[in-house]
This record gives structure tokens, sequence and C-alpha cells, in this order.
């Protein structure tokens, strides 16, 4: 993993987007390795995944809480990527959820996406 | 999105297929309705039904721009739709209305005036692949009064335009009594004129008589035979058309900014 990278996430005060674009496992693992803590300040992400696997961001992701977060942009050209519903839960100031390219044959419930969880 | 009271931009889109799978709909009790008070704009791609089912439950009281695009159905049901792109929108009050026919979409867009409306816009659209009577159901859908301000037909018409007969297209054209303004490729032009040729007068009024302007990409001889026959009848009738011939883009340009303006 690239030094610099990992300095970043450290610095987790001062985050405030995180864009991550995984092709691989070894993508998916450095992404819920790096994103493990809590980020006071992050109000934006962006997740692309054009792995062929689904996605689920653990319940570690962001070391479950999103408070500051403001946008969250999930897709996958891949299976699905699901946010993890504690994470979503912590969002209460999300103003904008784009969740794109869901395959149809593993979309989210509709009374899930009400309900969340 | 129960606890999302902050949410003003909502997008869901899922990946296009031909044959989509039909959404796994609640089997228990839904949660009573929700609200989303600032919730302005709303993007979703994929199956009716999944639209339905999650909008039956929300109130999004202040929603002003709805962007929709169905993969497995032309019919929209308005009376679905209405209650939550607002409270007090009814869908004669949106105009102008445009209507776009591109390869295999479908594509119609409704706004309110901005103004003391806010500007409410609605956007919907169709996968369109097989025939017309899809079209024809859409506009049934609608009922008479969206269509009262239904005012472009656009070029680029589909590929199963070329499988209609003569009296399949005067049935299309009957779907839009109340068209002022169509423009259309040269193909299209071709045949339309070849079916209102074989039209009497009084049959010739009869098809869009609030039509007031027509633009064609390109007039061609037949299309002056066939379009003039229209355009002769209809001034004797005290409905006179202008026919001009339509210097590429920039009509729809001038339509589509008039519709956003």
């Amino acid at each position: 993993m690239e030094d610099d990278l990992v300095a970043a996430f450290e610095q987790t005060n001062r985050v405030c987007e995180i864009r991550a674009y995984v092709v691989s496992n070894d993508g998916l693992e450095i992404l819920a390795e790096l994103t493990q803590n809590q980020f006071p300040s992050l109000t934006n992400l962006d997740i692309l995944s054009l792995h062929h696997r689904e996605l689920v961001l653990p319940d570690s992701f962001l070391g479950g809480s999103a408070s500051s977060l403001e946008s969250l942009s999930l897709k996958s050209t891949g299976l699905h990527t699901y946010p993890s519903p504690k994470l979503l839960l912590s969002a209460t100031i999300l103003n904008r959820l784009l969740l794109e390219d869901i395959p149809l044959f593993g979309h989210i419930p509709p009374e899930m996406m009400i309900e969340c969880p | 999105m129960s606890l999302m009271v902050k949410l003003g931009e909502l997008e869901i889109r899922f990946r296009y297929s031909r044959t989509p799978s039909r959404p796994r709909l609640a089997s228990r009790p839904l949660p009573p309705h929700i609200i989303l008070p600032v919730l302005t704009t709303l993007t979703f791609k994929g199956v009716h039904e999944y639209l339905y089912h999650i909008f039956s439950h929300i109130n999004v009281p202040l929603l002003d721009s709805v962007k929709i695009e169905f993969f497995n159905s032309a019919v929209f049901d308005i009376s679905q739709i209405s209650p939550f792109i607002g409270r007090t929108g009814t869908f004669e009050a949106f105009k102008p209305a445009h209507m776009l026919l591109r390869h295999d979409l479908l594509r119609i867009s409704l706004s309110l005036q901005a103004g003391a409306t806010g500007g409410r816009t609605l956007l919907m659209s169709a996968k369109c692949h097989h025939s017309v009577w899809r079209l024809q159901s859409l506009t049934h859908s609608y009922g008479p009064p969206p269509l009262t301000n239904f005012n472009t037909l656009e070029r680029s018409w589909p590929r199963w335009g070329n499988r209609m007969s003569d009296s399949e297209w005067i049935q299309l054209l009957r779907l839009f009594p109340a068209l002022e303004t169509m423009c259309i490729s040269q193909d299209l032009a071709l045949y339309l004129a070849k079916a209102l040729k074989g039209l009497g007068g009084e049959q010739v009024t009869e098809i869009l008589p609030a039509l007031q302007y027509l633009f064609i990409d390109g007039l061609a001889p037949p299309i002056d035979e066939g379009v003039g026959k229209s355009v002769a009848a209809r001034q004797l009738s005290g409905l006179p058309i202008v026919v001009q011939c339509w210097p590429g883009e920039n009509i729809v340009q001038h339509m589509h900014q008039e519709a956003d303006d």
C-alpha cells in the first residue's frame, strides 16, 4: 500500500471527501482497512465498484458512523454495492443519495429502501 | 430513508435489462407513510412496480424535479405518480409538454412555467423497442388533459416505423389532437405525406386539428404533394398551418430551452 495513502487516511479529522474506485479483491481489502476509523469531517463519499463481486460495506466502514456525510454515491458495474444499514442510520444529514447501476436481480427490496434498515 | 430528513436529492438507477425481473415486493406490512420534507429532486430508472411501491409510502411535499425512465412499461400511471410530485400538481397545469422519439427511447417532458409554481418539471421516458402501440398506450394513460399542450414530435424515428401501414400512421397522428408544433425528419415526413395523400379533405382537417407549425428537415416533391394537400384543405377549413424547412437542430434546441425555462 502506498505510504502516502495510508498517511492521508490517518488524518481522520481532516478527510472531507473519499472517492474510491474498486477494481479487485485487493482493492476491497485496502478500502476496508483504510476506512475502519471514524471520519468526523467526511461530507462526500463516492464509491465506484468495477469489481464483479458483491461489495457490502461492513459495519466497521467509517467506524460505523457517517454523521457528517452529506453526499453518498455508490455505483457498481458488477454486482451490487450495499451500504451497511448501520452506516446509513448514522447519516442523518445526508442531502444527496445516488445508487447507480443496481443489478435488477440483486436489488434492494423497496421496503428496505424505505425503512433502512 | 425514514431518517433522512435532510435528503434533497435521490437518484436510484437500476441496470437496464430488456427483460427485467420483477422486484420482490414486501410480504410484510410496510411502514406508515414517511415524509422527506426537503427532497426536491428525484431520478429513477427501473421497473415501474418499484417506484410505485416506494412512493406509495413516501410524502415529498417539495419535490419539483422528477426524471423517470421505465424499462418495462410505456404506460405511465399518472394516478400513481401525481400524488408524490406535488400536492397541488395536476397535469393539466403542466406546459409546455414535449415529446422526443430518439431511436428506442421515448421521452416526454412536462414542466410548470417558472413563477408562482416554482417551475416544477416532470420528465418521463420509456424504452420503446417494439411498436408504436406502446406509444398509443402511453398517450391513453395520460388522458386528454396532459396532451393539450403536447407540441413536439421529434426526428430520429425508431426503426419500427418502417413497418407501419398508412392507416397506422393516421392512427398515430390521431393520438395528438392538441399538437401545435411538429418537427420531423424527412423520412418521417415521407411516411406521413403518403398516408395523408390517401385521405379526403374533411379527414385531413380532423387530424392534428391544433397544429400550427410543421417543420421538416428537408422538403422533397413527394412530401410537398402529400403535405400540400393537407395544407390546402386546412386553409379552406380555417385551420391554416405554416410549413417550413427545418434548419437542423436549432428549432429543437430552441424548444428544449423553452421547456427548461
